[in-house]
């Protein structure tokens, strides 16, 4: 049983990774801070770890689908991101292949 | 955090913030340090709610434990830092060509050793023969070793800057660039290329090492050793043997990686052949590598008085002509015998 729950969370792992990006792009329309963009996503059950989207959000800055800037005038220096044209561009097309995709599985699972 | 808490919790930070940090490429470490401790901050806010200040040193750990050891930290970071210095088909490629060079060219060296202890009797003998294979080794074995970690980290080298720049080694990336089946007589074994390359490694190994026990044998009146070879100006001329062995190395190698005549063996050899033929021109004819004994004792056993008498005298007044002349015409089938089976100067199919 303990295999097999190790099987299944490895799967949900993986099933998992993509998704983050889209949520990402999704909800980076606006700027946000990281800390603040993972109790979003945790808040909307999409369970993030900080010390995996820190990296991520700095991987898609380099792929100029973000740019950040740093906040220096609150309590403590937060850098901001937010979604370029390019990320936009990029999250629509992205959010339009996972909803094909959900129906396509859908049909499939028979939902 | 109360004072004495906040002192050594901001410690604990300073020391997980050094250690993700100095794992890092230099480039965005600042920026990614600054990120951190925000991150940090961020968690210790949300343990401690309405009073952040009350923060403990356990809860720092807690945060600390959440992120990940340093070296996890760091790998998300920085994913490129866990890449192998060499991936998958460069990789197959390097185990199987890296220890043959190791193995050939050390053998190479090792014989060598053999040859000259043989020569000066240091393994003759029941007595000394313990005593002379001990000091052998303890002549040779540096030099074996030495040969044989150079030939490595050369080749291991070359194999991650191919990697770095992308060379094409054997790396079949679409349909389009499949090799074409070789025919019969367009493989190559890779025992011949062994062979070549040992063949290579020994002569060069004789010629930079012990050039004086090449002998030939005077049977007159007594049989007598002559040296063929001016030891002292073919040693000299180490760095010439090794140049010529390094091409023929590398001419080998490409046909060991590629397995049959494909257009790279076919310019790879065409290449090697010319640049021996330089580097052997330059070397025979500037300096005279036959011994003036083994020239005289020819001479004196050929009948100068014959029909071909100022034909033979000529060949052996300039003997070094005729042994890069040889040397010549060897390397010039090799050229030709690739280029013709590689169809290098054919189109393509």
């Amino acid at each position: 049983m303990a295999e097999q729950d190790e099987l299944l969370s490895g799967m949900i792992l993986e099933l998992r990774r993509g998704t983050v990006v889209l949520c990402v792009l999704n909800r980076l329309n606006t700027p946000k801070y990281g800390y603040n963009l993972v109790s979003e996503l945790s808040a909307a059950g999409i369970q993030a770890e900080a010390n995996t989207l820190y990296p991520l959000l700095r991987r898609l800055e380099s792929q100029g689908l973000l740019e950040s800037n740093w906040e220096t005038s609150e309590a403590k220096p937060r850098k901001y991101y937010v979604v370029t044209e390019s990320g936009r561009q990029v999250c629509a097309r992205l959010t339009e292949s996972w909803r094909q995709l959900v129906g396509n599985v859908s049909a499939i699972i028979g939902d | 955090m109360n004072t004495a808490a906040k002192a050594f919790g901001e410690e604990l930070i300073d020391r997980y913030v050094y250690a993700v940090v100095r794992q890092l490429p230099a480039r965005g470490r600042d920026d990614i340090e600054k990120e951190i401790r925000s991150l940090i901050s961020d968690m210790l806010d949300e343990r401690r709610g309405a009073d952040p200040a009350a923060a403990t040193d356990n809860d720092v750990r807690v945060v600390l434990a959440e992120l990940g050891t340093p070296s996890e930290l760091a790998a998300k970071y920085d994913p490129d830092g866990d890449k192998p210095l060499l991936s998958a088909p460069y990789a197959r490629i390097y185990r199987r060509v890296v220890p043959i060079l190791v193995i050939v060219i050390s053998s190479a060296v090792l014989l060598a050793g053999i040859i000259e202890a043989i020569c000066d009797g240091e393994l003759s003998g029941a007595d000394s023969c313990v005593n002379g294979i001990v000091a052998f080794f303890s002549e040779w074995l540096p030099d074996i070793c030495s040969t044989a970690l150079a030939v490595f980290a050369a080749a291991t080298i070359f194999f991650i800057m191919a990697e770095r720049k992308g060379m094409q080694l054997k790396v079949y990336t679409g349909v389009d660039s499949l090799p074409r089946v070789p025919s019969k007589n367009e493989v190559i074994s890779p025992a011949s290329c062994i062979f070549g390359l040992a063949f290579g490694a020994v002569i060069t190994a004789v010629l930079c090492l012990c050039p004086q026990y090449l002998i030939a044998l005077s049977i007159g009146d007594s049989v007598k050793a002559i040296p063929v070879l001016n030891a002292e100006a073919v040693r000299g001329s180490w760095y010439l043997w090794t140049a010529l062995f390094l091409f023929g190395a590398v001419r080998e190698t490409v046909k060991l990686i590629d397995g049959s005549y494909t257009r790279r063996v076919g310019a790879t050899s065409l290449a090697a052949d010319v640049l021996s033929c330089i580097v052997a021109a330059i070397g025979f004819l500037r300096t005279d590598f036959i011994s003036g004994e083994f020239l005289d004792a020819v001479t004196a056993s050929v009948d100068v008085t014959g029909e071909n008498a100022e034909i033979i005298a000529r060949v052996f007044s300039s003997f070094s002509h005729v042994a890069l002349a040889v040397f010549i015409f060897a390397l010039m089938i090799d050229a030709v015998t690739s280029v013709i089976r590689s169809r290098l100067f054919l189109p393509e199919k």
